[in-house]
């Protein structure tokens, strides 16, 4: 299952959002590990997002050497991310209540 | 992952950032599919795979990241700026003594100019807050020497009254005072007794209520305003309106309350009422002989036209008394702020406040010289280490916007406290003369602030500015010394001007406080030591005749001596610092030629009870005391310095009359002289004492009580023994002789004492200046020092060096100070009391202590001098 544009926005700022600093490769693993690999997102899709995000003042980036001593680019939510985290967030519930109503009227219930 | 993790220095630009964010995550891919078993070249391949196209996604995010670039290079700059603030506030605590003197030099200069302008604005400068104030005249008689006499006859009144051409308006008033019962103790009030049309001619409209209409103005109707202030001591109640004051025995209606800050143009003596001046012209039970006048001229007409027009009205009849005596005149109310002696106090100040500013900003002007100049070097290295000139800029910018902030700050506050001192000190003599109350306004305070806020900026910013104009070779970077050669002449020069204009100051100061104690020192001819004083108004209400008010006084007399405390009380018609005068006499020994007394010079005359010498302790020389049997008859004493104008000595028993129409008296005892009118007495040199009649006494009596111990503590008992005798009845005037003599001079106490503050001040901030500029030398000339030193000068020897340079440009400063002051003495001689003005000791004084503090200012820098480490500073060249 391929990830729609603006969700991936979503996954980013959920993942961030527990006050976490990661760099690209790190957020990519984390949305893997808790969608257990149901989501794919590509790396080609992701940095960009992230460029994105930092330029809409979501995230704020710092360079650092990682502990297997490359240097890396670290994302940060900033308070700007967290308000978008937490509007986005009530977005998409109403798109899933939205939607499961749709499927269960075509169900026939 | 944060182990090891620290912010790299600098942001690789956005393409190799974007390649290093690709690269470092192509790498981590590529050890994990290691990890999981791939060969090396095998995982290669595949991350790359995974990983797509990258020079697309590289293109995307530098897109990405070149407009976060855009924004954060605007937001940078404003979100940094309380990170500047932030630096450079740092950067100001680290050099504390630095950022405080600026600050309190630029906000003394600035705080005590808007001070001063404060007090000259509403003393000289601000238009009179009356309607048409520059047609509004006093009107009052004119002798044919073009004196004043402010007396208005009641048939003169009703003339005016009726109309004449000359004046548009035409309205008077007279001071009256009152007893107030109805609050827990008696109270003395000051009233102004006012025809019905002064507020309309003063344009004055009432804060609460109504003014008065000519209903108030019928015979016997008691209705009163308020002053504001009177009105505000009283609770400030809005419903005051209809309420009554119980005043001289009577119920007075209050009618309304006088506006804010409303002072009467004539006298600004603080009153508590307004009362209607009736038309049978009796206030207070008491009628009036006359009355004082004041109108609007008509439009175009000036003084002399408004005179010849009145005189036609109202010319003196041909067998008048002094009451109508002579031709009307008018003075424009204005003419009391040009009393020579107020403007001459006044401009004193000013141009002593003005000199301290000069001091205060030439060395504000040195001090942020200098820094700059030891900023150069800073500057450069920050310059060489990348910083841009545009940041550096704005550091210098920043630092010092807060340092004029901070001065305006200092400003306002020191234009608040300074206007507040001169609210508690003023003299009487200044504060009744102004128009307007002494408040410091929203627009001087912002005018004090962007002034000294503005010098801050741009003394600071010019060095800022002329530091990043310079190139920087990497030889000159470590050898920037920072100011030129033509600065520090210029910084010397400003140190020996601010020394020779405090050592002007000082001087003037010397004088000043040299003439105060001398005249704090004189000897007032009675022992005001053991006295203490007292004035009684009996009201005309309750004591209506010469026995009862007689009766009250000698009652009262008998009540104080009968107390322990009491040595002696007397009762006369006033006393010392305060009686009765008489002037434009002819006095005349018998057989001798009439006494030309100059314009300025009066006869003080006291009519006291027999014991009044030994009580007062005034000194018989010559004859003897009056006894009561002399009561009656023309037997007086005369004051010692009026008795040798008459006969050359001071021998007793002689004749002498005070003018053609006066009896001849006999002068059976001379008195050591009395300076009756206080210490800075120069006018009263004839006086003399008559024997009261202790079967009459008037409506104002005097009473002067002897104590063995302290007078301050008989002032509770002559209250008590007042109440106890009248409890309807205030004690006015109560305080001890000394007070009331300290009250004469406060004027030059006042002029003393601010002279001083601006000298002293000037001489700590001279001191700072001789302190400033010698540190930097120390500072510019260390390499210097450390070859010397190295060479096997003496640390001593060298500091010396510098200590002679402080101490050069003082004596320089000190000569160039005793020019300057000659100007300062000729603008304070005519303020000094027994005092020569050209005395060198006061200068020698001043020159010493200007000494003391150079060298201390000098020595400070004179010991780093001494205590640099040639191997440190070689080094760090």
């Amino acid at each position: 299952m391929n990830v729609m544009s603006g969700t991936l926005e979503l996954l980013v700022l959920q993942t961030l959002g527990n006050g976490a600093q990661l760099h690209g490769f790190e957020v990519l693993d984390a949305i893997r590990n808790a969608t257990g690999e149901a989501l794919v997102i590509e790396e080609g899709a992701l940095y960009p997002a992230l460029h994105r995000m930092e330029r809409k003042g979501w995230l704020s980036s710092e360079w650092a050497v990682s502990d297997r001593g490359r240097r890396a680019k670290y994302y940060r939510l900033t308070t700007r991310g967290r308000a978008a985290l937490a509007k986005q967030h009530a977005e998409w519930e109403r798109y899933v209540w939205a939607m499961a109503r749709v499927a269960e009227h075509a169900r026939g219930v | 992952m944060t182990n090891g993790r620290r912010d790299l220095p600098l942001d690789p630009d956005a393409e190799a950032a974007a390649d290093l964010e690709i690269e470092h995550h192509i790498a981590t891919l590529e050890e994990r599919l290691i990890a999981e078993g791939w060969s090396q070249e095998a995982a290669r391949a595949e991350a790359a795979r995974r990983f797509g196209r990258v020079p697309a996604v590289r293109s995307r995010m530098v897109r990405e990241t070149r407009a976060v670039e855009r924004k954060a290079r605007w937001w940078d700059f404003y979100t940094s700026i309380p990170r500047d603030a932030k630096y450079a506030w740092r950067g100001l605590l680290r050099n504390p003594a630095f950022t405080l003197i600026v600050v309190l030099t630029l906000g003394l200069g600035m705080g005590a100019a808007a001070t001063v302008f404060t007090v000259i604005d509403a003393l000289l400068l601000r238009p009179l807050p009356y309607a048409a104030a520059d047609r509004l005249v006093e009107i009052v008689q004119k002798t044919p020497e073009g004196n004043a006499l402010p007396v208005l006859s009641p048939e003169r009144v009703r003339i005016l009254t009726a109309g004449t051409p000359s004046l548009e308006a035409f309205a008077y008033h007279y001071p009256a005072t009152f007893v107030r019962t109805d609050g827990p103790t008696a109270e003395q009030l000051f009233a102004l007794a006012v025809s019905e049309s002064l507020d309309e001619l003063l344009g004055v409209r009432p804060y609460i209520g109504r003014a008065f209409e000519p209903e108030d103005m019928l015979p016997g109707v008691h209705r009163v305003m308020m002053t504001h202030s009177y009105w505000r001591q009283n609770g400030g109640d809005r419903a005051i309106v209809g309420k009554t004051l119980r005043l001289d025995g009577s119920p007075y209606e209050v009618i309304g309350v006088l506006p804010e800050n409303f002072k009467f143009p004539v006298s600004g003596q603080p009153r508590h009422l307004w009362v209607p001046l009736p038309t049978d012209f009796v206030v207070a039970g008491a009628p009036l002989m006359y009355v004082n006048g004041i109108g609007r001229m008509a439009a175009q007409l000036d003084t002399a036209a408004t005179e010849v027009r009145m005189h036609a009205v109202a010319p003196p009849p041909p067998d008048a008394d002094w009451l109508n005596q002579y031709s009307l005149g008018v003075m424009p109310v204005g003419h009391w702020r040009g009393n020579p002696e107020l403007v001459k106090g006044v401009w004193l100040i000013a141009a002593a406040v003005a000199l301290m500013m000069l001091v205060a900003l030439t060395n504000a002007m040195n001090l942020i010289l200098f820094r700059g100049a030891d900023r150069v070097r800073e500057i450069a290295v920050r310059l060489a280490l990348g910083v841009s000139r545009m940041q550096l800029l704005r550091h210098i910018l920043v630092e010092n916007v807060l340092i004029a902030l901070l001065s305006g700050g200092a400003a306002v506050t020191l234009a608040i406290l300074g206007v507040r001192a001169v609210n508690a000190r003023l003299p009487d003599e200044f504060a009744f003369s102004s128009a307007y109350a002494f408040d410091v306004s929203g627009r001087v305070l912002l005018f004090a602030f962007l002034l000294a806020a503005a010098i801050g900026l741009v003394l600071g910013i010019i060095p800022g500015l002329r530091a990043l104009r310079l190139r920087f070779a990497s030889g000159e970077l470590v050898s920037a010394r920072g100011a030129t050669r033509r600065d520090t002449h210029v910084s010397n020069a400003l140190v020996v001007a601010e020394v020779a204009l405090s050592v002007a100051l000082l001087a003037g100061a010397a004088l000043l406080t040299t003439s105060f104690a001398r005249l704090t020192s004189v000897d007032p001819g009675l022992e005001i030591d053991r006295l203490a004083l007292m004035s009684v108004s009996l009201p005309a209400t309750r004591y209506a005749t010469d026995t009862e008010r007689a009766l009250f006084m000698n009652n009262l007399e008998a009540a104080l001596e009968a107390r322990p405390e009491v040595e002696g009380a007397t009762v006369s018609n006033g006393a010392p610092p305060n009686v009765t005068i008489s002037f434009g006499l002819e006095p005349q020994a018998e057989g001798g030629t009439k006494l030309e007394m100059a314009d300025d010079a009066l006869l003080t005359r006291m009519s006291a009870t027999p014991d009044f010498l030994q009580t007062t302790g005034i000194r018989l020389l010559s004859g003897r005391d009056v006894t009561p049997s002399d009561v009656g008859t023309k037997n007086v004493l005369i004051d010692e310095s009026f008795a040798q104008a008459l006969w050359g000595n001071t021998l007793a028993g002689r004749r002498f009359r005070l003018s053609e129409e006066d009896p001849w008296l006999t002068a059976v005892g001379v008195y050591g002289h009395v300076r009756a009118m206080g210490l800075d007495d120069r006018q009263s040199k004839f006086g003399i004492i008559e024997p009261r009649d202790p079967a009459k006494a008037g409506s104002f009596m005097s009473v002067i009580v002897r104590t063995g111990g302290d007078p301050a503590a008989l002032l509770p008992v002559i209250t008590q023994v007042m109440r106890s005798l009248d409890p309807e009845l205030p004690t006015s005037r109560l305080m001890t002789a000394n007070d009331a003599y300290s009250d004469t001079v406060d004027k030059p106490r006042f002029l003393a004492r601010v002279m001083a503050g601006v000298g002293v001040t000037s001489l700590v901030l001279a001191g700072i200046g001789i302190y400033g500029v010698l540190g930097y030398s120390v500072a510019r000339r260390r390499r210097e020092m450390g070859i010397r030193m190295a060479l096997g000068a003496a640390p001593l020897r060298l500091g010396w060096q510098f200590v002679r340079d402080g101490l050069a440009m003082t004596v320089a400063g000190i000569a160039l100070g005793g020019l300057f002051g000659w100007w300062i003495v000729r603008l304070v001689q005519t303020l000094l009391f027994e005092t020569d003005p050209y005395d060198v000791r006061p200068y020698i004084v001043v020159a010493v202590a200007m000494l003391v503090v150079a060298a201390i200012a000098a020595a400070i820098p004179a010991r780093v001098a001494g205590r640099v480490s040639p191997a440190t500073v070689l080094r760090s060249d």
